[in-house]
């Protein structure tokens, strides 16, 4: 009897230390793990999006709006049909039909994409794969009705332009940086990608089998920030007519490249800008680098006779000459150094006076006047005018030619820029500079965004205005012999009579590896009107025009012909 | 003697009183917490419930404002609205002509 309940209780001895020792294993040797394994069941963590801000127009409509859109993926244990089968559903939602493309392109097009999709779907070394980002809504509805097992979606944002590709030199693009996180590129949405960037947040909590939140469990939450929206000054009404008559323009006068600027002078706000050729920023990676590059702040050029308002101004307010000074060395091409310098028409006046030079656009005046001011004094001046400076503009990209030291200018030197060849600007340094002229003396920062605003609060980015160029009667003077040459210039054929424009016109050669182009040249008008209190001020230039070289056969015009719908949409009504 | 043997007796009742009432004390306070812990759990769970109803839905009222924008960014897009004006025939002015004041047309007597 006894032995028998020795052997009974060895046997109890002997289970409860299987169970010990299985306990063992399960609390102490696998207790992490499976702890781990638990958690994950029961504590859920999902992370809370914060959109990219918008970018809205003047009216507070919309120029660039953050968008729905999802990522497609294959959890690759869960597909049940063959890859293949798959790959050919899908393909057809991925590729788009252009207009003029052929059944067979159209179907080597598909051919590619299934190609795509049935060598990311037969991974063998990966559980989930992406199979394609910034699906629209319309397309994820259509992908689920296919009920493919293994197939899901993820949210996510895309950018939406409801003016489609217009401004997209001034907006930029969204694109990938190399950790594969959404970034601004280039215009607004390089320069201010902090601003627009929302900060994602977190939320981590238990909740049961069925997701139902546990609120005794533990629960840690990072807010969301959003993006901040940017509300600009660019008035849409103005971006299309500008990006209209830009496309007309370059199809009317053949010419290879094009820009449009449209600026208030009192308070530097871009009211538009365009440039062509251009890209869809909803479409980027179709295009090459070379498109990105917004011209009006990176690209230079030899400005030409544009650059004339600019000299004619610093030598007036250095009071070394008046409108009314006559040019002692305009009687015929001159010579300076081993360059000899001719007008544009090879037609000379002597005894022209300064306002002659400014309207008959004389190269050999305008030397006179160079030479009159000299280096120093010319050098002070354009160093004051921003020529050689960044703007500040508030656009990713801006690039600027350097001026030359102020002790290496030759007399050659001081002559050629004089009338604006042999020294390179942007076409926002000249918006500015001129900007001075128009806004009685006084530099202002060209600025594309008026303010920020976040929820519930906004704040307001003031006007930049400079130091004081010119004086305010100088500004006046020059104003006045800007309205005679565009009244009386080389482009007084296409002047809208009766109303009060400043304007000049500019027709530069192409350097070409240390020589100039014979044919080749880049034509400019820059204005603003009215006049005396104007509303805008516009450069236009269109670059290797196949129509005319000149300015006042091609950019005048088209400056012209943009200002006539700008004088209707302000309310800019002729003098008498 | 015999009254010591009484006093003995009735401190042992009183005693015995004593510790029934303390056992039924913390009786109370356990049937009180265990009600209390009832109580708040169904609340919780009923909360926590709630609170996934409304985080539901939060997403399905996010998920309509989403859409709504994207109506309303198509609708106020200056581009869609030109080429509806085309279609209409709209036409920009092209030619404008102003009249001035120079003379009076019409006068009261």
């Amino acid at each position: 009897m006894q032995t028998r309940i020795q052997i009974i209780g060895l046997g109890f001895l002997l289970v409860f230390l299987a169970i010990g020792v299985r306990l063992f294993y399960w609390q102490i040797v696998r207790g992490k793990e499976l702890s781990s394994q638990a958690k994950v069941q029961y504590e859920s963590g999902e992370t809370i999006s914060a959109p990219r801000g918008n970018i809205l127009a003047s009216d507070s409509t919309w120029l660039v709006a953050s968008g729905e859109a999802w990522l497609l993926f294959a959890y690759l244990p869960d597909i049940d049909d063959p890859p293949k089968e798959i790959a050919d559903k899908l393909a057809p939602f991925f590729v788009v039909r252009e207009d003029e493309e052929s059944d067979s392109e159209y179907r080597e097009k598909l051919l590619n994409e299934v190609d795509r999709l049935y060598s990311l779907l037969k991974k063998d070394e990966v559980v989930w794969v992406a199979l394609k980002r910034k699906l629209l809504p319309e397309t994820k509805k259509n992908i689920e009705a296919l009920s493919i097992s293994g197939i899901g979606f993820e949210p996510g944002e895309r950018r939406v332009y409801p003016e489609a590709s217009s401004a997209a030199h001034l907006l930029g693009f969204v694109g990938k940086n190399k950790e594969g996180e959404d970034t601004g590129y280039f215009g607004l949405e390089g320069f201010y990608d902090l601003s627009l960037s929302g900060k994602p947040g977190f939320l981590k909590r238990e909740s049961d089998a069925k997701g139902t939140p546990i609120l005794f469990g533990g629960s840690y939450e990072i807010s969301a920030v959003g993006g901040t929206d940017l509300k600009t000054y660019i008035d849409k009404s103005i971006q299309l007519t500008i990006e209209e008559q830009l496309v007309d323009g370059i199809e009317k006068y053949g010419a290879k490249e094009g820009s449009v600027v449209v600026m208030n002078p009192k308070n530097g706000a871009i009211l538009g800008m365009a440039s062509y050729p251009s890209y869809d920023p909803e479409q980027y990676s179709e295009y090459g680098d070379e498109y990105f590059k917004n011209p009006v702040v990176s690209s230079s050029f030899e400005p030409g006779s544009v650059f004339k308002v600019l000299v004619m101004s610093a030598a007036l307010d250095a009071d070394v000459v008046e409108p009314d000074t006559r040019c002692e060395i305009c009687e015929g091409p001159l010579r300076v150094d081993k360059y000899i310098i001719r007008t544009w028409n090879n037609e000379y006046r002597p005894d022209s006076t300064m306002l002659d030079v400014i309207v008959n656009s004389d190269n050999v005046g305008m030397v006179y006047v160079g030479q009159t001011l000299g280096a120093d004094k010319l050098y002070d001046y354009l160093d004051n005018f921003g020529i050689g400076k960044l703007t500040g503009v508030d656009l990713q990209g801006e690039a600027t030619p350097r001026l030359r030291p102020k002790d290496k200018w030759s007399i050659v030197d001081v002559s050629t820029a004089s009338f604006g060849q042999g020294i390179a600007v942007t076409p926002i340094q000249m918006i500015k500079a001129v900007s001075a002229i128009a806004n009685k003396g006084v530099l202002v920062t060209p600025q594309v965004v008026d303010s920020l605003q976040g929820r519930g609060w906004a704040e307001d980015i003031k006007p930049e205005f400079g130091e004081r160029v010119i004086s305010e009667e100088t500004a006046k003077v020059m104003t006045s012999m800007m309205v005679e040459a565009a009244k009386n210039g080389e482009a007084k054929w296409t002047h809208s009579r009766g109303f009060k424009v400043a304007g000049k016109t500019g027709t530069a050669q192409i350097p070409v590896a240390g020589n100039y182009d014979s044919e080749k040249t880049i034509a400019s008008f820059i204005g603003f009107a009215p006049a005396d209190d104007p509303e805008f001020l516009m450069l236009v230039t269109l670059r290797e025009s196949e129509s005319s070289p000149w300015a006042s056969e091609t950019a005048a015009p088209l400056w012209y012909s943009i200002a006539n719908e700008l004088f209707l949409y302000f309310g800019i009504q002729p003098e008498n | 003697m015999k009254r010591s043997t009484a006093k003995k007796i009735r401190d042992l009742e009183k005693g015995k009183v004593f510790g029934l009432k303390i056992t039924y004390f913390f009786g109370a306070i356990l049937g009180i917490l265990v009600l209390a812990t009832v109580f708040v759990t169904i609340e919780t769970s009923a909360a926590g419930a709630e609170l996934a109803v409304l985080e539901k839905e939060e997403a399905l009222l996010s998920k309509e404002r989403v859409e709504l924008k994207s109506k309303i960014v198509q609708s106020t897009s200056l581009s869609k609205i030109s080429e509806a004006a085309k279609d209409l025939d709209l036409k920009k002015t092209s030619k404008i002509i102003y009249i001035t004041e120079e003379e009076i047309v019409a006068k009261l007597p």
